[in-house]
């Protein structure tokens, strides 16, 4: 291209002083100067060329371009769920949700604990009553002890009239009779007062034995309580540490997907390079077919373009700031192969408000 | 109620950055692939916004923003140019046909939504 701008449009002489190959040019001989109408025919072969490659090395980028892009999209999607799967309201709403969890298996198990008591104080109260039953027989015993005494004493009363009546002779004969009865009834009396007696001292026994084994159960139960609130308290505490270090890994993980996201997003925002490469081959295969065009107008009118026209073939299409400066380095540094700052221009920053 | 923003750009991969970040800033997009895909887009819905690229084939963006404020309906719509051109002819041209903002490519996506958020219609 440059040969032609340099040599071909200041010269304004339609003869090719470039050497070409001889493969290149009909016939010719290698280092035997050319004609430009032997050559032009290749050119504009070689433009349709370049142009049909360029346009198909942008459609290829536009297409990849664009797959990556809806990938990233779904990427994107996805961290969108992992990032509200593990907690929408950040740190703080974990921590809310990890004390709710807590306080609600904490009330659960009070009141677990608390109906284990209930279950206490039950028996306890039977107990009580128990108790009180033993105190009743033991007043039982005494009764019938006073049963077994008072029988004793009629039997002596009953023996004394006895005598008195066998004093009394033929008068006291009935007498000796009733005290006879009055006897008997008194024998009857300490035995039943003694048979009283024996079973309500079985039966103390009986409730003394319970006694003692529901105290023996009661300070048993007591301690499985205290035991079980400890052993609550304990998994409680294990749990509590369990839900914080669950809690701890899915902060670690949204605060990471957080950042995956953030440096998609960014990678996202620079594929806008595609879209600048599109404009800059655009306008080089504009850039081409105008060329090709100005090769046919050479040939058929046998005068180069002035440089002005020249310069109108070359710019015109431009848009990004990058081809500017890519020309104007070129004017200045003819030797440059290429400018680094194209693709990878920084975002622009400012905004012109009208 | 979402706004929604008019997206007019031939290349899909501008699009899509663009709708992402607008997405995620709350609004609602529609998508234009030139000027002249955009203005099938102008059916009477509420746009509070369209940002626009200039270059375009089939209908260039100058073009659809005269015939954007042309429109009886959305004359009053603010419309940002988006664009690669960086040259002062371009922005106004664009200017004297009624932008109300010029963005070069590649933009910063808060500068964008900044501006959008500036100028979008209530």
């Amino acid at each position: 291209m440059r040969f032609w701008s340099r040599e071909r449009a200041d010269q304004g002489n339609p003869t090719l002083s470039a050497r070409v190959s001889s493969r290149t040019a009909a016939g010719s001989h290698s280092g035997q100067p050319v004609s430009f109408d032997s050559v032009a025919p290749q050119l504009l072969e070689a433009f349709g060329l370049w142009a049909r490659h360029l346009q198909t090395a942008q459609e290829q980028t536009r297409e990849a371009t664009d797959k990556l892009l809806c990938g990233f999209v779904s990427i994107l999607q996805q961290l969108d769920q992992v990032i509200s799967s593990t907690g929408a309201g950040g740190a703080d709403g974990g921590g809310d949700a990890r004390t709710h969890v807590l306080g609600q298996a904490d009330q659960e198990l009070k009141q677990l604990l608390g109906s284990l008591e209930g279950i206490l104080h039950s028996k306890d109260r039977v107990l009580g009553t128990i108790r009180e039953l033993d105190g009743a027989s033991r007043g039982l015993m005494g009764l019938a002890d006073v049963v077994e005494k008072i029988a004793r004493q009629t039997n002596l009363l009953s023996i004394n009239a006895a005598i008195e009546a066998a004093r009394a002779g033929p008068a006291g004969a009935g007498f000796a009779v009733v005290a006879g009865e009055v006897r008997r009834l008194s024998a009857e009396s300490g035995n039943m007062g003694k048979q009283i007696g024996d079973q309500v001292r079985r039966f103390g026994s009986q409730v003394e034995s319970t006694i003692r084994d529901a105290t023996d159960q009661a300070e048993h139960d007591k301690q499985a309580l205290d035991d079980n609130e400890s052993r609550v308290r304990q998994v409680m505490g294990q749990v509590n540490e369990a839900v914080s270090s669950l809690q701890q890994q899915s902060e670690t993980s949204r605060v990471i997907s957080q950042s995956i996201r953030t440096e998609v997003e960014q990678l996202m925002v620079a594929f806008q390079f595609q879209d600048r490469v599109n404009q800059i081959i655009d306008q080089v295969v504009q850039a081409v077919d105008g060329i090709g065009q100005q090769i046919d107008e050479v040939r058929r009118t046998g005068q180069a373009p002035d440089t002005q026209r020249w310069q109108q073939i070359l710019t015109a299409g431009y848009s990004t700031e990058e081809q500017q400066l890519n020309h104007a380095s070129d004017a200045n540094e003819p030797n440059r192969a290429s400018r680094s700052s194209g693709a990878s221009a920084p975002a622009n920053q400012e905004v012109t408000f009208f | 109620m979402k706004k929604t923003i008019l997206i007019v750009d031939d290349s899909s991969s501008l699009r899509q950055v663009v709708a992402l970040a607008l997405g995620r800033a709350g609004y609602d997009v529609l998508e234009g692939s030139d000027g002249e895909d955009a203005l099938t887009k102008l059916d009477g819905r509420k746009i509070h916004l369209i940002v626009s690229d200039v270059n375009m084939p089939r209908m260039d963006g100058l073009t659809f923003l005269k015939q954007v404020k042309a429109h009886p309906s959305y004359k009053f719509t603010p419309v940002i140019m988006l664009t690669t051109e960086a040259g002062d002819a371009k922005k106004q041209a664009g200017r004297e046909a009624g932008a109300k903002a010029w963005v070069v490519k590649p933009f910063n996506p808060p500068v964008l939504l900044d501006a959008v958020s500036k100028l979008c219609l209530p």
